[in-house]
């Protein structure tokens, strides 16, 4: 036993001394190769790390600026005008006496007599709560017109060019009686806010179009501008934290 | 026991086994400072790829879009109620049409005594003293439905005489298009 020990050892002492100059350059390699793992990697992957969110800043930043140049060089005055026009057409919330005002000088145009009406105004004071009912945010109205089917015609084509926008969705009568089923659309601002990191858009000339429209209908529809209300939003920009 | 029984001392190298040695120093040397060299290099280009430069420029970006907030909020919210506005307007239900194209189709002699229309269902309830003006009437509904003016179908559900007033009566169901 004895024998078999100290025949290893020297075998061991035997090899030692024929490679151990060999230990110092092959120690290095493996710490090369430790330091390639351990330090080299993780530094490329944060390389790749820093120029990713560089890049993302890069595009945050394009979109900013393209932001800011979109919204400067619009004119004050027409965006106003544009934003009340719009607000009109279609509210924020329940114009009640927009929509008054509406069948009343639709029936003044027709010469139709209004008769009783009767109002679904929902539920007060609460935002719809699904997707369905922001996306079909009306006041459904019913009333009574009194008036032959051309002049109830010429009441509904009216109705169509009014403020607050109208769908006309059912009429229902005999001769001279009819029972007509309005909605008045508003839509309430679904947002909280405006993420400015997202492109904004300018206005197309489609909307544009539209726009002018709507500008052209109101200024037919009201001689003398009624003092109508618009609020505005109680929005905020609220910008994604830099860096984020 | 003699231990010194290999004839070459273990301490004695060779010319070829010098040669590996100097080589394999070189390498190991070489890969150190190609390593060290490379993670250099590494943290320089990390440093200067940081985002402090463009994070500042957003900051002042953001401060100017600051500025002008109340802009900003009324252009984004008027494009969005002109979208809404055109989907309105695009789904409407042009009942107004409707009568139009309806009054064309009924002769003078036929007196409309109740329309229900909406959307997709007219509902009529005619009379008429005249049976060749019903007879009119029938025709005219069905050439505006073989040329898709308005209606998809019609259904005549009632027809009935009135000996008492020497009138007839219709009651008519039509699908519009």
């Amino acid at each position: 036993m004895k024998k078999k020990q100290l025949l290893e050892q020297s075998i061991f002492l035997y090899l030692y001394r024929k490679y151990k100059l060999y230990l110092p350059p092959v120690g290095l390699l493996l710490l090369c190769v430790l330091l390639f793992f351990g330090a080299i990697l993780p530094q490329f992957r944060a390389l790749i790390k820093a120029r990713e969110q560089a890049a993302k800043e890069q595009k945050k930043l394009a979109i900013l600026e393209q932001n800011l140049q979109t919204v400067t060089q619009y004119d004050n005055t027409s965006l106003n005008s544009s934003y009340e026009t719009t607000s009109q057409a279609l509210p924020v919330e329940k114009d009640f006496i927009g929509v008054l005002s509406a069948i009343t000088r639709s029936a003044n145009t027709a010469g139709v007599l209004i008769g009783d009406y009767s109002l679904a105004i929902g539920n007060l004071g609460q935002e719809p709560a699904g997707e369905m009912e922001k996306d079909s945010s009306s006041l459904q109205l019913s009333l009574v017109v009194e008036g032959s089917l051309a002049k109830v015609k010429v009441f509904i084509a009216q109705l169509q060019k009014q403020f607050p926008l109208a769908d006309i969705t059912s009429l229902n009568g005999t001769t001279n009686t009819f029972t007509v089923t309005i909605l008045f659309f508003y839509r309430p601002f679904t947002a909280k806010s405006v993420d400015i990191t997202t492109p904004i858009q300018l206005l197309s000339t489609q909307e544009l179009h539209l726009i002018r429209q709507l500008t052209d209908q109101q200024s037919s529809l009201f001689d003398v501008p009624s003092p109508t209300l618009v609020p505005s939003p109680s929005v905020s920009v609220s910008p994604t934290p830099v860096g984020q | 026991m003699k231990r010194d029984i290999n004839l070459k001392s273990p301490r004695q190298h060779t010319a070829q086994e010098e040669r590996t040695l100097k080589m394999l120093y070189i390498i190991a040397i070489s890969s150190l400072v190609s390593v060290l060299v490379l993670s250099i290099v590494l943290f320089i280009i990390t440093w200067q790829t940081r985002p402090d430069t463009l994070l500042q420029q957003e900051a002042l970006v953001t401060q100017s879009l600051g500025g002008v907030n109340d802009k900003t909020v009324k252009l984004v919210f008027t494009k969005q109620r002109v979208s809404y506005i055109q989907q309105i307007i695009a789904q409407r239900a042009l009942l107004n049409d409707h009568i139009t194209q309806l009054e064309k189709q009924i002769p003078q002699d036929i007196s409309l005594d109740a329309v229900t229309l909406n959307k997709y269902t007219l509902s009529l309830g005619l009379s008429s003293s005249s049976l060749f003006a019903l007879q009119t009437f029938e025709a005219n509904l069905t050439r505006a439905v073989s040329e898709k003016q308005f209606l998809r179908n019609v259904t005549f559900s009632t027809f009935s005489a009135n000996p008492q007033d020497s009138s007839y009566q219709v009651l008519l169901t039509a699908q519009l298009l």
